[in-house]
């Protein structure tokens, strides 16, 4: 009984170490896997989507650099664009509980509804695992993982880092330039951008 | 945030900004209230000379615990960007950056400045220019300002500065002249020519070796290009007899070798340099 337990609890020690010593998602490597649930109570694992081109959006509705993907109507588009491609697009929620954007699934889901937003599923993540996971920076912070669970693209939405609704037109989409080029069968031209926002507004500090 | 919510509200806050902007823009005011900000365009001469250089300065004044960015705002944000509207003959250089500081969140450290700052800029007037006319300076000013949240800020500023032939007393011994007496402190120094300075790359970091011929405890560096070093990561410091060493951790966001590392060195007490170190592969 004794060793038995002795033997969890070492498990346990070599399961921490490994999640510490796990570096965050690089391109060209795997993916991590991922265990979320999303806004309906539905839980969804990365690992769900194989064959499937897949994106993440990190997200804060309180952020000015995400209002302007919102009230433009071009993240809608995008995700409206992509998914009915078939692509699986998840958007994550890594605000911690009081923090802005942070929201409770009742809340989330009305304001997909009030947006007429349209991604596969928006992940609630207020313990920020997800977000760390990935070392996702900012919002919208942007990544695409391909059929074969391949991280292709890490990096920003667009190449015009302001809160400016007016540069969303004539702005050079990263995410679409990506998905294209892996559909397409060619390499991604840009696979890593410096992403650009807010701070994603994890728990601790402030 | 209520959003939709109060439509109501949301005009009559745009008809009082809207108002705002408008006298702002005909009276050419100075000084403009921002979110969390104050934003006031100075200069350090109250009149200009043909083929003088004379420096204004775009001062920002924070609410506590509210920042401003850097010219590389680090991991997120954005650094406050001016549009000039100059008269003819007039240039304006490029912004001079005061040292910043570390803003540390939870995984997150951005580079920028707190409580205030001071953004000099040099504004050239030709030599060709006739004295006796007025010369008024107009800055279109974006921010972001953040605490918790990031908002953004705009501004419409503009100071008029008689055109002399004869130059003026200069600002000595003024409230606005130590104003840039104080923001010049804050600017970083060309690393001296006998310090040495370079980099080793290894498969994880950048080693950063500094001689500036004395033992130095404890050093921060800014990179000034973005996706370089990993801003979140501790940067350890190896003192030795005629400098020190320090190791900075690369951006997972670094795909190619870089053949040098740039941006502003801070030492004890203050001293901030302007660097570049030329980066070579560890053997």
């Amino acid at each position: 009984m004794a060793k038995k337990w002795m033997r969890g609890v070492a498990l346990f020690a070599v399961l921490a170490m490994a999640a510490t010593i796990a570096r965050a998602a690089r391109v060209g490597e795997q993916a991590p896997d991922f265990t979320a649930t999303d806004s309906n109570g539905q839980v969804h694992h990365l690992s769900d989507y194989r064959g499937k081109f897949v994106v993440l959006e990190w997200t804060n509705r309180g952020c000015p650099y995400t209002r302007k993907h919102y009230e433009s109507g071009n993240m809608q588009r995008l995700q409206q664009e992509w998914t009915a491609k078939g692509v699986i697009w998840l958007t994550v929620l890594s605000s911690a509980p009081g923090k802005q954007g942070y929201m409770t699934a009742a809340d989330e889901n009305a304001y997909l509804k009030q947006m007429n937003a349209h991604p596969t599923a928006a992940l609630l993540d207020p313990t920020g695992a997800l977000g760390h996971l990935y070392d996702a920076k900012t919002s919208p912070d942007m990544y695409i993982i391909n059929p074969q669970g391949t991280l292709i693209y890490d990096g920003a939405i667009d190449d015009r880092p302001t809160t400016d609704i007016a540069d969303v037109q004539g702005a050079k989409n990263y995410v679409s330039e990506a998905l294209q080029e892996a559909m397409g069968g060619k390499q991604v031209s840009d696979p890593v951008t410096r992403p650009y926002g807010c701070s994603v507004k994890y728990a601790g500090g402030e | 945030m209520g959003d939709s919510k109060f439509p109501a509200m949301h005009s009559t806050v745009a008809v009082i900004f809207t108002l705002i902007v408008c006298t702002s823009y005909a009276f050419g005011q100075a000084q403009a209230t921002g979110p969390h900000t104050t934003v006031t365009l100075l200069a350090n001469s109250r009149t200009v000379a043909p083929g003088q250089t004379f420096l204004t300065g775009l001062q920002f004044k924070m609410e506590k615990g509210w920042h401003v960015y850097w010219q590389n705002p680090g991991d997120s944000g954005e650094p406050p960007r001016i549009q000039w509207q100059l008269p003819a003959g007039f240039r304006a250089g490029a912004i001079e950056w005061p040292a910043p500081k570390k803003l540390v969140a939870p995984s997150i450290v951005d580079y920028g400045y707190e409580n205030g700052v001071l953004l000099m800029i040099p504004v050239s007037v030709s030599g060709n220019l006739r004295g006796d006319a007025t010369g008024t300076i107009s800055a279109k000013v974006d921010w972001l300002v953040c605490r918790e949240m990031c908002i953004p800020g705009k501004a419409q500023l503009s100071i008029a500065l008689p055109v002399k032939t004869i130059r003026s007393a200069s600002e000595g011994g003024t409230p606005t002249a130590a104003l840039f007496r104080e923001a010049r402190r804050r600017i970083p120094s060309k690393a001296p020519a006998d310090w040495k300075l370079f980099a080793i790359s290894e498969k994880n970091d950048f080693v950063l070796t500094v001689e500036t011929g004395t033992p130095e405890g404890v050093a921060t560096f800014f990179p000034l290009e973005t996706e370089q070093i990993d801003n979140d990561a501790s940067q350890a410091e190896t003192p030795f007899a005629q400098g020190l060493r320090l190791r900075l951790r690369k951006s997972d966001g670094l795909l190619k070798p870089i053949t040098q590392l740039r941006g502003v060195l801070e030492l004890s007490a203050g001293r901030a340099y302007e660097i570049a170190a030329l980066v070579r592969a560890a053997r």
